[in-house]
């Protein structure tokens, strides 16, 4: 029997630390619903002779591994409770109660602070097309994310997942129809829209509630990662343990930078306030809030995202649904006074992510 | 890798919106007021102090001391090694609070049979 991209299947699973796998049992792997169809990316990276002196010889006459490569990028649907965990593998995290709440919890992500740690959560990957691919990489860790929302449709974010350079081809991981598999199945998920969105942009106290003007809005949080410095040599991580000729694996992977820069589409107003802010650089307090439906009480289903201090690169016209559009491209500021790059919240009705998958 | 752990307290009126839970990277606590909890890197507790306000309770080094040391509470809570103390004269001992000449006696005693100062 053929197997079709209906049989495709991914998950992952929170690690304890970089190097530690997390454990197959039944339920320990969480499904990641993905709208794309993309599969694992892995390479081994190698080296040959082809510039050693052999006389007479001028082509390559072996060729060996150095290191081994993993990477993977997916587009999920931004769930609020899925969503937290991508946010949650990405920087620094607290969970609290919100007022008037017992079942609800608001979950705030922020960029982990680079005078605590570089290296940021672990997840154990799988992917799944049926009988015929079933891998497993431990150690991988997210350089970023991209949330964004457009139209009348869901919202989306976007991640790449690097690993170790560790991946098990064969792994024993099961998924559905496997009674009580690895992959546990993701339902009950709280879907936002772009429908739901709220944006409000502060200039010098002054707010401007976007209502009706506003059209999309895109954040990317990306953080440049130490590839290259992960892979120790002295650390003896190797693809096949203890096998020092299967390629060397990395032994941590931390981040470098850390930025965020968002794009936001919005109806033109009278004198052009956007294009102003470009031209003279005002600092902005962007916030966008997107609010789903109800937990409990008068408690929802929300994502925020605050940029407590942006600027504006650009703001060209731009034609989007048949009008005349502002296309604005900004970046975020680290902000001394909330002592933050930027800050998400996230209320849904997970406990606590940290036990969540 | 250093298995040091550091003790903080968490205060015991805590403000709306406290975090029950606060992670950094591999870094993790659960807070609840009036608790002490336990850390095991030192930057992580400083944020936790800087960011959170909880108070670093944590013991002054106690390697080396044995549990049968006498006067031994004294000496750790004068944040004491122990290289120093057997180091120390027994007026040195006695001017301590808390180590009379009794108890100067028994350590200096307790260095002689355990192989501390000549």
């Amino acid at each position: 029997m053929s197997e079709t991209p209906s049989a495709r299947g991914y998950g992952w699973g929170l690690q304890a630390d970089y190097l530690t796998q997390k454990s197959l049992s039944a339920g320990a792997i969480k499904e990641i619903v993905c709208m794309d169809q993309n599969f694992a990316d892995f390479e081994p990276q190698t080296s040959n002779d082809e510039d050693w002196s052999h006389p007479n010889i001028n082509s390559p006459t072996d060729e060996w591994i150095e290191t081994q490569n993993f990477r993977v990028s997916h587009s999920i649907p931004a769930f609020s409770q899925m969503l937290g965990e991508l946010l949650y593998i990405n920087g620094s995290y607290a969970v609290a109660t919100p007022g008037g709440g017992s079942s609800s919890k608001a979950h705030t992500f922020k960029p982990t602070d680079p005078t605590v740690t570089r290296q940021d959560k672990a997840v154990t990957y799988c992917e799944t097309t049926g009988p015929g691919w079933n891998i497993l990489a431990p150690s991988c860790v997210a350089d970023g994310w991209v949330l964004k929302g457009n139209g009348k449709g869901v919202l989306t974010a976007d991640f790449n997942l690097i690993g170790s350079g560790k991946l098990n081809l064969a792994p024993s991981t099961t998924w559905y129809p496997t009674g009580t598999p690895h992959v546990a199945r993701r339902t009950g998920q709280h879907k936002l829209f772009n429908s739901q969105v709220a944006l409000v942009v502060t200039d010098a106290g002054s707010p401007t509630t976007y209502g009706c003007r506003y059209r999309s809005f895109e954040f990317a949080y990306r953080k440049t990662m130490l590839d290259d410095a992960g892979m120790s040599p002295g650390c003896g991580n190797f693809l096949v343990a203890g096998d020092p000729t299967s390629g060397m694996v990395r032994s941590a992977h931390e981040f470098d930078k850390q930025m965020l820069d968002f794009t936001l589409q919005v109806d033109m107003a009278v004198g052009s306030p956007e294009a102003i802010a470009v031209q003279q650089q005002k600092p902005l307090l962007v916030v966008m809030t997107a609010a789903g439906g109800i937990i409990e009480g008068a408690i929802r289903h929300q994502v925020k995202v605050t940029v407590p201090v942006a600027k504006y690169k650009t703001s060209k016209p731009t034609v989007g649904d048949g009008i005349m559009q502002f296309a604005i491209t900004g970046k975020a500021l680290f902000d001394f006074a909330t002592n933050k790059l930027f800050e998400v919240e996230l209320i849904n009705d997970v406990t606590n992510y940290a036990s969540a998958f | 890798m250093s298995e040091e752990k550091f003790t903080l307290r968490v205060p015991d009126e805590l403000p709306e919106g406290f975090p029950e839970y606060i992670s950094q990277g591999e870094h993790s606590v659960t807070l609840a007021p009036g608790d002490t909890v336990e850390v095991d890197s030192r930057r992580f507790a400083d944020w936790l102090v800087r960011e959170l306000g909880l108070v670093d309770v944590t013991p002054a080094a106690t390697d080396g001391f044995p549990e049968d040391l006498p006067g031994r509470n004294v000496l750790i809570r004068e944040n004491l090694t122990i290289e120093a103390v057997k180091e120390y004269t027994r007026e040195q001992l006695i001017a301590l609070d808390g180590i009379g000449e009794k108890t100067a006696d028994a350590i200096i005693a307790y260095f002689a049979d355990h192989g501390g100062k000549e």
